[in-house]
């Protein structure tokens, strides 16, 4: 399922920009979308789910244009979304909250209802607990709740924002595999601030910063952004106040700092091979020089 | 039509404090009635006035209280502003469960006081089956009222103060209220609290129209998800 | 700043800025002034402008508006404690090195407090109407006494209400019993057979204050030969006083209550 978002702008209360003229394609499979916490992402997922709508620009997904009521609805018949803060209603069990959403996603047919949600509560891991009630779960098992929703009528377009926070590292590389495994025959939008999750799962990425789009393109040309720019110094001193450091590890009574920065930030800092983490590092100072120079 | 599975979630999320006040100010004014039915021989009037006010008076309130707690208490709101079942039409699903649930309670408590002979020991009190728009109408007014206000301020507490504030103003102001038609025409307690005879239908149609209308702003208000994503969850 | 002092400064703040509390008292305020113009000579405000006395003009003008304050502000503070809990902060709150009864009383305050401004603003507003327009000064001094003696007490036994009766059922059936609460134990007619609080010492109408030391004809006093005539003696100043004396010392035993219940839900 194709998305085309053209020029589209969002202002909040006349003063809070949260979207600046985005425009954005996403052919089919699997898409990160990375950017700090308040660029704008949240915001770009609820256009896309038809929680509110642009103050200019234009979306389609599909064949169905977002500025109507029709296109919506056509759109969420085939919509899974998991919000970055999913609620829920703390009396029920996971299988009955299941069963309301699948309800209120149209499946009427309560054998395949049931089987459905049996299906998923299997797929995410927590059929055993699928009868206790919600209010002792933890965040983790609330988060697979929400992927087991998401996923409950069989989407064309999945959107899930912030999918792995409070799970743990195991049930991390079981969400990105599913991920993956669902990308093959649908849209998948996957809207985070955890490079890590982008790098294990996509191919394609977008980033958004302050608002806009500051980049575009695959996995490996965002990592080649920061080729020559990462470099790891051992010290017990100071760390040289240039650039950013991204880690920072205990070795033999100093400290192994790994820095992005554009020129060597000291005479014995070595240069390393950058991963996605440094390439969106070293996008972000990018970002911020031009941000200066345009304001200045 | 939807199955009744999603009916039977619509009676949970309602929430069992909608299906128990009605319940409580039932039983509350019941008490009372039977208190003084025991306590004292010229009590029939009272209690007849007590039992045509639990219809007219308290479950209409919480009918009322019950509506307006409908928006903006629902943990899972972004969730289902995204599904293709449209949000009002839960909204509404649960306003007929709270309502209908007060209206079950007031049927039985009418057939109870016609077979009972208690109806017609209220002087005022209209013929059985027209009669049962003395809980009627209030209810569908101060229900319309109570979705009004939530959608519109999308806090059940301002909500539940509009009602409540109308409720005891109404109660409160017999007097002035009865001076003028028009406010005649919008006395909920008419049959409780008095009015002029011949305006007792138009009134109890007048709140019927004004319950009608007040939904229907509600249900407009409600179409717009942005409008309930901005309010704080209670 | 201590810990009591923290928690009220910022409940204050907090309940000032939302619409809820102005909501709660200017409605009232408007249907009331509807109400002035609605009624005739005899009720209305025609009568009421022909009044000289700033005394009578307070409590009469205002006759009708200060018997809805118990329920607004029930409504309106019902949700304040357990808010703490439903939003995750009462936890972080708990293991702060703060005393846990010294922030649930600055809860109190805090939230009565803001509660009470508006209110606070209406008398003022009215009494400062009435000092402009028949040249009495005095008109001021009964506006902040009534304010005083009559709403602060309502206000605080219902804060504590608010504070103890969410706890124990769902916030919208107790924002429906608040309701039922002021029509029994305020504005039901005292000669009914039903015992009620109507007419007694512990009435949220104020009969006793309003009757003896504002000398409202309004005011419900002295037995009735009704159910619980034991709390309705004879309209003494003694009496006034103990009746203040009970709302206020009601209000704290509700809220200490209120108190011990939050910690063992806590814990």
């Amino acid at each position: 399922m194709r998305l085309d978002i053209v020029r589209v702008s969002k202002t909040f209360r006349g003063k809070v920009r949260a979207l600046e003229d985005v425009s954005l394609t996403v052919p089919g499979g699997i898409l990160g979308l990375l950017g700090a916490n308040g660029a704008g992402k949240t915001t770009l997922m609820r256009l896309l789910t038809g929680l509110i709508r642009p103050d200019s620009g234009r979306i389609t997904i599909g064949d169905h244009d977002m500025a109507t009521a029709d296109g919506r609805l056509a759109v969420q018949r085939v919509l899974g979304y998991l919000p970055q803060d999913l609620g829920v209603y703390p009396d029920l069990t996971a299988r009955q909250f299941l069963d309301y959403v699948a309800l209120l996603k149209g499946l009427d047919d309560r054998q395949y209802r049931r089987r459905r949600v049996g299906e998923l509560l299997e797929l995410v891991g927590i059929a055993d607990a699928a009868d206790r009630k919600l209010r002792g779960y933890s965040g983790g098992m609330r988060r697979r709740v929400g992927i087991a929703q998401a996923l409950l009528n069989d989407p064309e377009l999945l959107i899930v924002d912030e999918p792995t926070s409070g799970l743990d590292p195991e049930e991390r590389i079981r969400f990105r595999t599913l991920l993956s495994q669902l990308a093959e025959r649908r849209t998948v939008l996957l809207s985070t601030h955890i490079v890590d999750d982008v790098a294990q799962t996509c191919t394609e990425l977008a980033v958004l910063g302050q608002g806009r789009l500051i980049y575009r393109g695959t996995v490996g040309d965002l990592t080649a952004r920061a080729k020559g720019q990462v470099w790891s110094l051992v010290t017990s001193g100071q760390v040289p106040p240039v650039g950013t450091v991204v880690a920072a590890l205990p070795h033999d009574g100093a400290t192994r700092y790994r820095i992005v920065a554009a020129t060597r930030p000291a005479a014995d800092a070595e240069p390393a091979a950058p991963t996605l983490e440094d390439g969106y590092v070293a996008l972000a100072q990018q970002h911020r020089v031009t941000a200066a120079e345009t304001t200045a | 039509m939807r199955p009744l599975s999603l009916w039977r979630h619509e009676v949970r999320r309602a929430g069992w404090a909608a299906l128990l006040t009605p319940l409580v100010a039932a039983v509350g004014l019941a008490v009372v009635a039977v208190d003084g039915a025991i306590r004292l021989d010229q009590s029939s009037r009272s209690t007849a006035l007590a039992l045509q006010s639990l219809l007219e008076l308290a479950l209409p309130l919480a009918a009322g209280m019950g509506a307006a707690n409908l928006v903006g208490r629902d943990p899972a709101v972004e969730l289902q502003l995204t599904l293709p079942t449209a949000y009002r039409a839960t909204i509404l699903r649960r306003l007929l469960v709270t309502a209908g649930w007060v209206a079950v309670i007031a049927l039985t408590t009418a057939a109870f006081m016609v077979a009972s002979g208690w109806w017609h020991r209220w002087p005022e009190a209209h013929p059985a089956l027209a009669g049962q728009l003395t809980w009627l109408a209030p209810t569908l007014c101060l229900s319309g009222l109570g979705l009004l206000a939530g959608a519109l301020s999308g806090s059940p507490a301002v909500a539940s103060i509009v009602v409540a504030s109308v409720w005891v103003f109404e109660y409160a102001a017999v007097g002035p209220l009865q001076e003028h038609r028009w406010s005649r025409l919008l006395y909920l307690f008419a049959t409780t609290r008095g009015t002029v005879d011949q305006d007792w239908t138009a009134n109890r149609l007048t709140l019927l129209a004004a319950g009608v209308a007040m939904t229907s702003a509600g249900w407009l208000l409600l179409r717009r998800p942005s409008r309930l994503l901005t309010k704080e969850a209670e | 700043m201590t810990a009591l002092a923290a928690t009220a400064r910022y409940e204050l703040r907090m309940q000032l800025r939302k619409p809820a509390i102005w909501i709660a008292t200017g409605l009232p305020f408007g249907l009331w002034a509807l109400f002035a113009v609605l009624g005739n000579d005899s009720t209305g405000l025609q009568r009421h402008l022909r009044e000289t006395s700033p005394k009578v003009w307070i409590v009469e003008a205002l006759g009708w508006f200060t018997p809805a304050l118990p329920m607004v502000f029930g409504i309106v503070l019902a949700d304040r404690l357990v808010r703490d809990r439903k939003l995750g902060v009462a936890k972080l709150l708990d293991v702060t090195p703060t005393n846990r009864s010294a922030r649930l009383v600055g809860k109190y305050l805090g939230a009565c407090a803001a509660t009470a401004v508006p209110v606070a603003l209406v008398y003022l507003g009215v009494a400062a109407a009435f000092m402009v327009w028949r040249e009495q000064p005095a008109a001021l001094w009964w506006g902040l006494a009534t304010f005083a003696v009559i709403v602060l007490p309502l206000l605080l036994l219902t804060g504590s209400l608010s504070f103890l009766g969410p706890q124990l059922m769902p916030t919208p059936l107790f924002r429906v019993l608040i309701v039922g609460l002021w029509f029994w134990a305020g504005v039901t007619e005292v000669e009914s057979e039903f015992p009620s609080f109507a007419g007694t010492l512990l009435s949220l109408t104020m009969d006793y204050p309003l009757g003896v030391l504002f000398d409202s004809p309004n005011a419900t006093t002295g037995p009735a030969g009704v159910a619980l005539d034991f709390l309705r003696p004879q309209p003494t100043t003694g009496a006034a006083l103990l009746a203040l004396a009970l709302i206020l010392g009601l209000a704290a035993a509700i809220l200490a209550a209120a108190g011990a219940l939050n910690a063992r839900t806590s814990e």
